[in-house]
């Protein structure tokens, strides 16, 4: 496996690049990371339109999640591939196909989190701020907001594991990313394939091994500062802590 | 300044105020008392229309609290509100919970906002607090900075829902001397509170209610001395044994 590793590391890593295109766990990571870029605001937009308690972005936003839940990624990859074109009238790149499937499938997982979130929230704090006279924009972004995505940065992290893992898919839409990479490294080592797989699942592994790790440490810092923050622990202990 | 013709609100099938009259003059300190449940808070609330009420009229500083067309944010900026749990927006500190109303609706630019904000927070004995967030805050000190967030913004009218009814017995008296100041003032206040003391010394009127009705308003000294109505003697001899 090592010999596997030292023979192809570097087209594991970016696939032909610079000499062809850009392919394996680098395209794989910008596939995550272009995809959580876009997701997220979309995710904060429909979260807000679920808990604007107006019909009228109520009702298609909440139609968007449950529509979206109710369908497997490949297929809105298959959809965007072969529809898309069509509807559009020009031809979607795989790159551009894989981030649309990806983004229109978080913004609905992600928007649940957010939306929990704002829910979480004391009914308290938009009192206060509307009771001061501030409006709805100012409430949402200056206190709903900032508080809300910091309670729910943990859930963040883990809706960005699901997306590398995610990202797999581009596969079948033969796109140059990591899964391809290792697919053609199997071709090559002929022999050999069960080792590239394990290599394949260690890569996978250790990327979201990482990121969950990340994730649970935050969310024990986020319960401790929310604790903090409801007064369940009194205030000369936690200078004390400090 | 303050005029409740009728004031009914439900909540579905719950009947929470029930033609409620009454009316509190500029200047006046009204004491609103009553059994836990009697619909107390629902009544302050309406005044800011955090509640809308279900039928009546409500004319607050000769506005109609119902009418579709007041502006709600500029309306409640000249209404102060203070809620038994402080409300602080935990992510902001001392001084910006207060200037954040300067800035943004008071439109002032944020030097000039932070110094009036500053300026406040000293006159109640919080300066060496300002830069501290509310979660390392005493009980009595988050309240005293709610009332000067609600201050801040110049208010004619207070209105306060069991300011001190949260807070560990030794910090009841800086708040309670903080009221004391403000009903020394011109403002308009209405006040839930179970302070037997502070309501006979600032208050000018008691107000109780009881099952969602005004049932008796009078001047403290004659409210808790010999109050007319049944429920109100059982209430004020209840208050008497506790
Ligand atoms: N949002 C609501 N929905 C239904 N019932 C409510 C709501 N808010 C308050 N109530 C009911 O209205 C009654 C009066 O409540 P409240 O005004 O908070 O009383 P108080 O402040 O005097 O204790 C209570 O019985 C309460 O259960
Ligand atoms: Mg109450």
């Amino acid at each position: 496996m090592i010999e596997i590793l030292q023979q192809h590391w570097l087209f594991l890593l970016v696939g032909d690049y610079p000499k062809g295109p850009l392919g394996g766990l680098a395209m794989t990571l910008l596939i995550t990371i272009t995809s959580m870029v876009l997701a997220f605001p979309c995710a904060v937009l429909v979260a807000l339109c679920r808990t604007s308690g107006i019909r009228l972005f109520v009702w298609p936003s909440t139609a968007f999640v449950y529509l979206i839940r109710g369908t497997p990624l490949l297929m809105l990859v298959f959809w965007i591939f072969f529809a898309g074109p069509v509807i559009l009238g020009f031809t979607l790149s795989a790159f551009a196909t894989i981030v649309i499937a990806i983004v229109s499938f978080q913004t609905a997982y992600l928007s649940e989190v957010i939306r929990g979130g704002i829910e979480g929230l004391p009914k308290g704090q938009t009192e206060a701020a509307r009771a001061l006279g501030l409006g709805y924009f100012v409430t949402t972004w200056k206190v709903i907001l900032p508080q809300a995505l910091y309670n729910v940065i943990p859930g963040i992290l883990n809706n960005l594991t699901a997306i590398f893992k995610e990202s797999s898919l581009a596969y079948v839409i033969s796109l140059h990313e990591l899964t391809f990479a290792a697919l053609q490294v199997m071709n090559f080592e002929m022999r050999r394939p069960f080792q590239v797989l394990v290599l394949l699942a260690a890569i996978y592994f250790c990327c979201c091994f990482a990121l969950s790790q990340t994730a649970s440490w935050l969310e024990v810092r986020v319960a401790r500062k929310r604790e903090r923050d409801s007064g369940l622990i009194q205030p000369n202990a936690q200078l004390a802590q400090a | 300044m303050i005029v409740f013709e009728k004031v009914s609100k439900r909540y579905r099938s719950f009947q929470a105020l029930t033609e409620v009259s009454g009316h509190i003059r500029r200047g006046e300190v009204v004491v609103l008392c009553g059994p836990s449940g009697s619909g107390k808070s629902t009544l302050v609330r309406t005044v800011n229309r955090l509640e809308e009420i279900s039928s009546g009229r409500l004319v607050v500083d000769g506005v109609d609290v119902s009418d579709r067309r007041v502006n709600i944010n500029e309306f409640r900026r000249g209404i102060g509100f203070v809620a038994q749990q402080f409300n602080l927006f935990p992510h902001l500190t001392a001084l910006q919970n207060v200037s954040i109303g300067l800035y943004r609706l008071l439109k002032m630019p944020l030097r000039e906002a932070e110094a009036l904000a500053m300026e406040h927070l000293s006159r109640v004995g919080l300066a060496a607090r300002a830069h501290r967030y509310p979660a390392d805050l005493s009980g009595g000190e988050k309240q005293r900075v709610a009332i000067v967030r609600a201050l801040a913004m110049n208010p004619k009218i207070m209105l306060l829902d069991e300011p001190t009814s949260a807070l560990d017995p030794e910090m009841v008296g800086e708040v309670l001397n903080l009221l004391r100041t403000l009903a020394k003032g011109n403002l308009t206040i209405l006040c839930v509170t179970h302070e037997l003391g502070f309501a006979r010394e600032v208050g000018d009127t008691v107000w109780f209610m009881d099952g969602g009705r005004l049932l008796e308003v009078a001047p403290p000294d004659r409210f808790f001395s010999s109050p007319q109505h049944p429920r109100a003697r059982e209430f004020v001899a209840a208050l008497d044994h506790g």
